[in-house]
């Protein structure tokens, strides 16, 4: 069963205005034409007819995942050495998770190139 | 870097993502879940986590054991079940059936059953269906048009279910002209409303209504699967080409009779249209392009002759099915063969005039067959079953011509022979 909530990651509680606002930012992303068209007939078949919309919102699979959070702010790096590793990864890049540090009984490493995001950078921030 | 709530809800959305896939696998029978399963469909995870056993069930799944939670998911009381979760494993169930009905459309019906068994608890629990209805629909807080536009659309809980009989009607029905593996598992699923019914702890009137318009559109399916052979033999018919062409064009409802799990309204519909072309080839004397006819349907005649024998209320059936083992009967050169089976047609129907009248023909055959092997001596014991074959024979069908000659024989043999 093809869903347009799903085949367009819709979630059909959120009603007809974020609807058709998801599907106008897909449309203006479109490849061609073809998928232009495609979004166009999803949208009138889900804000046109109450009971097509409603029958798909009971055929698609209710949104219960965990919301995404922001992403990390990644810190600013030095550029790596010449001699660097191919791979460009170190151990230190590696997070491990709350849960494994507390199991290894060893205290959240601190890291010598750890320097504030941009957006917390003092000096790009200018004066408070 | 610290690791961050966010990060963690993230690493569990797509821990969740694995394991709805593993999941999916070791229900679809190995079938891939990337074209079916939509990535929020991994929401079933994070539900099941909730449930008391479901964290558990969950850990041993990331570590490789997905046993408890394929137990968890296939044993859960669905009564009880959070609605969230049902309203998921009535879709997860759903997109299984799909992807099993090529290889197994017995397994794909079963799938197709825990997903209505599901819908049909979410319709008993009402609230979450309301609720998503209203949210969908905005018919809550908004102005007398608008409501009034909402309740026009509105599919009441207690029609969940019907949504998915009438979808499982249209792959029927899709699938009915060519046979189809997907037609055949919703096919079987619609006949197996009462076991979903009662997975869910769904109430009778709710059961029934669901077991009335999965049998009117379940006979419609099958209709539309004969239908097409039908059209063939009325044609066949017009041109004058029944007796030539009727039972290479009947012979195409076996695989439907096989495709509907042996569904007696194909038993109806080829013993319809074997009599009309049986009796054209009886009255043309064709007895072997009659019995070429009868032995394809042979399996039909049996099973509903024994519906039948098992139920009264199918009495309206049982004139044309006693004239199939009457025709059977009639082709049939071994005695004791044909003796049964003229049996049979009495059975089924007591009153059938032609299945008297050819019992009555065949006892006495036996009963004159047995006097010509009494020579000189004639056992007591076999005059008396030859007179009481007689004595049946008549009260079968009193008019049957061989009976006269029948009872002279026996005289002449009592007559004639040293009894011993």
């Amino acid at each position: 069963m093809d869903n347009p909530f799903e085949r367009y990651d819709l979630d059909p509680r959120e009603g007809v205005s974020a609807i058709t606002e998801r599907l106008k930012a897909l449309a203006e992303e479109a490849r061609d034409e073809a998928e232009r068209a495609r979004i166009r007939e999803a949208w009138e078949e889900l804000t046109l007819h109450p009971a097509r919309r409603l029958r798909a919102a009971l055929f698609a699979h209710p949104e219960t995942r965990g919301p995404l959070g922001a992403p990390p702010s990644f810190p600013r790096r030095r550029p790596a050495p010449l001699d660097a590793p191919a791979i460009g990864l170190e151990l230190r890049d590696l997070a491990a998770r709350p849960s494994v540090l507390e199991a290894l009984g060893v205290a959240a490493p601190t890291d010598d190139d750890d320097v504030p995001p941009l957006e917390d950078d003092p000096v790009l921030r200018g004066p408070p | 870097m610290p690791w961050r709530a966010a990060d963690e809800t993230l690493l569990q959305r797509l821990e969740d993502e694995s394991l709805v896939e593993a999941l999916f696998a070791r229900v679809a029978g190995g079938a891939p879940a990337g074209k079916v399963l939509p990535p929020r469909a991994a929401g079933l995870v994070a539900e099941v986590r909730k449930l008391p056993s479901g964290a558990a069930a969950v850990a041993a799944a990331l570590a490789g054991d997905a046993e408890p939670l394929a137990r968890l998911v296939g044993e859960l009381a669905l009564a009880d079940a959070p609605p969230v979760l049902v309203h998921h494993l009535a879709l997860f169930h759903g997109a299984a059936a799909v992807a099993l009905e090529q290889a197994s459309p017995e397994a794909a019906a079963s799938a197709w059953v825990r997903s209505l068994a599901a819908w049909f608890a979410l319709a008993e629990e009402r609230a979450y269906l309301a609720r998503l209805e209203e949210l969908v629909l905005g018919g809550g807080a908004a102005g007398g048009a608008r409501r009034s536009r909402a309740a026009d659309s509105a599919i009441p809980p207690e029609r969940a279910p019907l949504e998915l009989v009438a979808e499982l009607a249209k792959r029927a029905d899709a699938g009915a002209r060519d046979l189809s593996a997907g037609g055949r598992a919703a096919l079987l699923a619609l006949g197996r409303i009462d076991e979903a019914a009662r997975v869910a702890g769904a109430s009778p009137p709710a059961a029934l209504r669901a077991r009335a318009e999965a049998e009117r559109r379940r006979n419609a399916a099958i209709e539309s699967a004969l239908a097409v052979i039908g059209e063939a033999l009325d044609e066949a018919n017009v041109r004058g080409e029944l007796a030539t062409l009727g039972r290479a064009l009947l012979l195409r409802a076996v695989p439907v009779w096989r495709w509907t799990s042996n569904d007696e309204a194909v038993e109806h519909f080829v013993v319809d249209r074997v009599d009309k072309i049986g009796w054209e080839l009886y009255r043309a004397r064709s007895w072997d392009a009659l019995r070429q006819l009868l032995e394809p349907f042979r399996p039909m005649f049996d099973s509903l002759a024994s519906r039948i024998e098992r139920d009264p209320s199918h009495i309206s059936y049982a004139a044309g099915c006693a004239q199939m083992f009457v025709f059977l009967a009639e082709v049939e050169l071994h005695t004791p063969r044909k003796l049964a089976l003229a049996e049979r047609a009495v059975k089924i129907c007591p009153t059938h005039r032609n299945g008297r009248l050819v019992l009555a023909s065949v006892l006495c055959d036996e009963a004159m067959s047995s006097m010509r092997a009494m020579v000189v001596f004639a056992r007591r014991d076999e005059l008396d079953r030859v007179g009481a074959l007689l004595d049946r024979a008549e009260s079968l069908y009193p008019a049957a011509s061989e009976l006269a000659e029948a009872r002279e024989m026996l005289a002449r043999v009592r007559r004639g022979r040293i009894a011993v």
